[in-house]
């Protein structure tokens, strides 16, 4: 390999792949530990009620049999989790390993071990449960209303926490306004759906089995390993988090769980490995729900097509326990005004818990709601006055020029949204041609009368990305190749080829010198997550600037081992030289032999945690859509992204992010609901019933770069990892609302089900 | 607890006997008794494809079979492809494409488009996703995963390699 070619932005093959492709790649199941006992949970099946009576007689008596423990066999099994933000608007209740009163379908009652995982599931199915079923609350606004049954008895009427975000005068401008529109846009839990289930493996260790090291399938190593520790009343430096391979987390796997805290315990009671893996339906039951928001919406303008202000309220299903704070309604809510000029908006929030499974986000994160209420009444008011969609988003859009471009709208600690850099007029223009949107509008009036329903829509948007703070370890090892650890886990993001192109670039190597080691919180201790669109901007930032001090160190010491200025050398595939005297030289290698020698390592760590991490990525997304009107069917014909990611480590892993958030929304948009019945079970607990889109359902993508720097970061990196997701459901949604738009719809219930929009188009062929 | 029962299994080319439990599951007794963890779990309901082998040539969901019912059968998993350490085309076309991500999905993916080009060596870009009906990636849109596919036909065309 070249080490003078550019590595940030080479779209070279992953390094991760080789071990993939063999089926070499270790995750959780796979890791094999002598003595490995297998654990399973006992899971109540109702929404609500008590434990009447609780016994593992049966249980003990099954081959195999190793262990059972009820809530109060172990005090850290009933010890509810720490709460994530201490925030004091928002009553938190957090969930515990073990209950005596279960409050969604899916808590856990008690937990059994044994010799291995077909002995497990037998032990399980002999533990012996009575219980009371008590009344369920399933929905949030019933949840609110007095009398309606309590979640939790110490929270009244349900509310889980409430916010509001205001600027401008929304009234006055109301008042002003020529135009109104008003939609409610409903967006049910939907599951992340991870092709690997959850799972966690314990191990006690230490002289004397005081340490516990977790391999965990997480997106948050670092914050699992505090919960856990705190949880057993361990010092965080007696627990060592570590994340093998992990088959995606999408949101719901960056926040712990109280499995990993009871496998923990358990093993250091059992002193013996434990490892618990989820089945898929213990994963629909038990992982995180994402989404279970409602909002209600107004925007304001003038008859021009000229938006004023805009209301929203909305409504957040909580589920029954809150770990995640009221952080998705809140990226919902700062979505909301868009890349437009917005001079008055307002938007009021309020949670509620019900029976069901616990809120976290899911790729999006809540951003997508607030993309998909704008871009929706920007479509419906286009319709009411008679413009064309993408010339209403060009009026209203940010110009170029007004970057950065502070939308005076208030963030929830303080301060205003600031968008650093963004071209979103051109993002339009380019998205338009990419998708082929003047060939639709020419022929889909004609094709209509001959039964061809072929829609397009555009839909524009602003993404917040990245928070939060992030280490990495950069240490040059005496063979000359570089050690590189950076904290967040890897769930498909491609963390170890995109910072080992960013460590090799800054040290004139090739990336296959560099060994990675990411989600291993022995390695490195600070990580917020891998969630949030942030870790090319966080990681990335934190790689460079540790490699620059390495870099700055080692050209250092090679000049006064040179006898030259440091201007006078050039460092390129691990060796140093006189630029003028190529062979007055000396080996990277060499210089670390010699700094270590010398008493300090060639080594760096650069923790980067700005105070204002944030930065603003956008895009224009488009997509073509067919109807079958007679079976409700919608076809993506085509779909195409204009994106600003700002600078872009590797396009091809952007481009993959890009299809896979997209696919990802577009089940959002058609298939994807969790249901759950008035008892509180579980419906949708398996992919016989819970559709997730296939490959023929997929389109073929056609994706465009439209870079702009990020401000606010050295690299200049915005995230991407949810612009896919973010942009699929008001452009399959809006182009289903064109392909039929005779009709004139409001299609705002997601998912929109093929036997819900064939009935719509059978009433409207009856009634014409 | 039932009885054991000896069957022979032909794994990657070698011949194993076990001993297995009639309930067992072939997905299990790959990965479990014979330590082949290539092959995943995704779900029990044989819906997501990632636990795919070829099973006397033919694609199936490991964990909807007996081990008991693959007695004297021929299975080839995800680690039995590359040979000398020299990737399968198919596994060389993953790489080159794009084509993984967190990697759950690959090796059923994989396994299903060696059955697809042993019957269909030049597959149009339909017939590959219809192929692929059985095998869910949440991760990445499949498009690279169908270019990937197109590839490998193409390279193995050109290198003469029909399985």
């Amino acid at each position: 390999m070249n080490a003078q070619a550019p590595l940030i932005g080479s779209a070279i093959p992953r390094l991760e792949d080789t071990d993939l492709v063999q089926g070499a790649a270790r995750y959780v199941g796979d890791l094999q530990i002598p003595q490995t006992l297998s654990v399973v949970f006992v899971r109540c099946p109702f929404g609500h009620a008590r434990v009447k009576s609780l016994s593992f007689d049966r249980a003990r008596q099954v081959p195999g049999f190793v262990a059972a423990f009820g809530p109060r066999d172990l005090e850290v099994l009933a010890k509810p989790m720490q709460p994530m933000n201490l925030d004091p608007d928002v009553a938190e209740r957090t969930l515990r390993p073990l209950t005596d009163e279960p409050l969604y379908a899916g808590d856990a009652v008690a937990v059994v071990v044994a010799e291995d995982p077909y002995h497990a599931a037998d032990v399980a199915t002999a533990v012996d449960v009575i219980y009371d079923e008590l009344p369920t609350v399933m929905d949030p606004n019933e949840a609110m209303k007095d009398g309606a049954p309590l979640v939790h008895a110490d929270v009244p009427n349900n509310v889980a926490g409430r916010f509001s975000f205001s600027m401008g005068d929304v009234d006055a401008t109301f008042a002003q306004a020529d135009v109104t529109i008003r939609d409610r846009f409903n967006s049910p839990q939907i599951t992340n759906a991870s092709l690997e289930p959850r799972g966690v493996l314990a191990a006690p260790g230490g002289t004397n089995g005081e340490t516990v090291t977790l391999w965990v399938s997480t997106q948050a190593p670092q914050v699992v390993r505090r919960c856990v520790a705190g949880a057993l009343e361990l010092h965080t430096n007696q627990v060592r988090v570590i994340t093998p391979y992990v088959g995606g987390g999408f949101g719901p796997k960056g926040r712990p769980y109280p499995e990993e805290i009871a496998v923990a315990a358990i093993a250091l009671n059992l002193g013996r490995p434990c490892r618990w893996e989820a089945t898929r339906q213990e994963d629909f039951l038990s992982t995180y729900h994402g989404h279970g928001l409602s909002i209600d919406a107004e925007l304001a303008a003038r008859s021009d097509g000229t938006i004023l202000g805009v209301r929203a309220r909305i409504l957040q299903d909580a589920g029954a326990y809150l770990l995640a704070g009221l952080i998705v309604p809140q990226y919902a809510a700062e979505h909301i005004i868009g890349p437009y000029h917005v001079q008055a908006a307002d938007v009021q929030a309020i949670a509620a818990y019900t029976n069901k499974a616990s809120l976290s986000p899911v790729r999006g994160g809540g951003r997508e709601q607030g993309v998909f209420v704008m871009e929706r009444l920007v479509d419906h008011l286009a319709r009411q006055i008679g413009m064309d969609p993408v010339e209403i988003r060009k009026r209203n859009a940010l110009r170029a020029d007004e970057f950065p471009y502070d939308t005076h709208y208030p963030k929830r600690y303080g301060g205003t949204i600031i968008y650093d850099s963004g071209a979103f007029a051109s993002y339009l223009d380019e998205v338009r041609a990419l998708i082929g949107y003047d060939d639709v509008r020419r022929t889909q009036a004609a094709e209509r009368n001959s039964g061809k329903y072929r829609g397009v829509a555009i839909a524009l948007f602003a993404e917040s990305t990245a928070m939060g703070k992030e280490g990495a370890r950069v240490e040059v090892d005496d063979d000359g190749t570089v050690s590189l650890a950076v904290g967040s886990a890897d769930t498909g993001q491609s963390h170890r080829t995109t910072m080992s192109q960013i460590c090799a670039s800054e040290l004139g190597l090739g990336v296959e010198h560099i060994h990675f080691v990411s989600g291993d919180t022995l390695a490195m201790e600070v990580g917020t997550g891998t969630f949030a669109s942030r870790f090319a901007v966080m990681a990335g930032n934190a790689t460079a600037l540790a490699a620059k001090q390495v870099r700055e160190r080692a050209v250092a010491l090679a000049s006064e081992l040179l006898g030259a200025t440091p201007q006078a050398l050039e460092l390129c595939d691990g060796i140093f030289r006189v630029r003028t005297q190529q062979e007055r030289c000396v080996t990277l290698a060499e210089v670390a032999r010699q700094a270590r020698a010398g008493g300090i390592p060639l080594c760096a760590t650069h923790i980067f945690a700005p105070k204002n991490a944030t930065t603003y990525a956008g895009a224009a997304h488009a997509a073509v859509v067919d109807v079958d009107v007679e079976t409700g069917v919608v076809t993506v014909e085509r779909y195409a992204v204009v994106h600003d990611s700002g600078t872009i480590i590797n396009r091809s892993v952007v481009h993959g992010q890009l299809h896979g958030g997209v696919v990802l929304g577009l089940g959002e948009a058609l298939s994807e609901e969790i249901i759950y019945d008035p008892a509180g079970r579980l419906l949708t607990d398996s992919f016989q019933n819970y559709a997730i889109p296939r490959a023929d359902q997929s389109p073929p993508f056609i994706v465009k770069e439209h870079s702009c720097a990020s401000r606010n970061n050295p690299q200049g990196i915005k995230g991407v990892g949810e612009n896919g997701a973010m942009g699929a459901l008001p452009a399959i949604i809006g182009a289903v609302e064109d392909a039929l738009a005779p009709l004139r719809l409001s299609l705002n219930d997601m998912p929109l089900r093929s036997e819900d929009l064939a009935r719509v188009c059978a009433i409207a062929a009856s009634a014409s | 607890m039932a009885e054991l029962r000896q069957i022979t299994l032909t794994v990657n080319g070698r011949q194993c006997q076990l001993d297995v439990e009639p309930r067992r599951l072939l997905v299990h007794c790959l990965r479990l008794d014979l330590g082949l963890t290539g092959t995943h779990i995704g779900c029990e309901t044989a819906q997501c494809g990632a636990c795919t082998v070829l099973l006397n040539g033919e694609a199936v969901k490991s964990c909807n079979l007996l081990a008991v019912q693959a007695d004297g059968d021929t299975v080839v998993t995800i680690e039995g492809l590359a040979k000398d350490s020299q990737l399968h085309p198919i596994q060389e076309a993953f790489r080159e494409k794009h084509a993984v991500q967190c990697g759950f999905c690959t090796p059923g993916m994989i396994m299903r488009a060696c059955e697809l080009l042993q019957k269909s060596p030049q597959p149009l870009e339909a017939e590959i996703r219809l192929a692929l009906y059985g095998n869910l990636c949440r991760c990445t849109g499949y498009q690279h995963i169908v270019e990937a596919i197109q590839h490998a036909g193409e390279l193995m065309v050109g290198q003469g390699v029909s399985r």
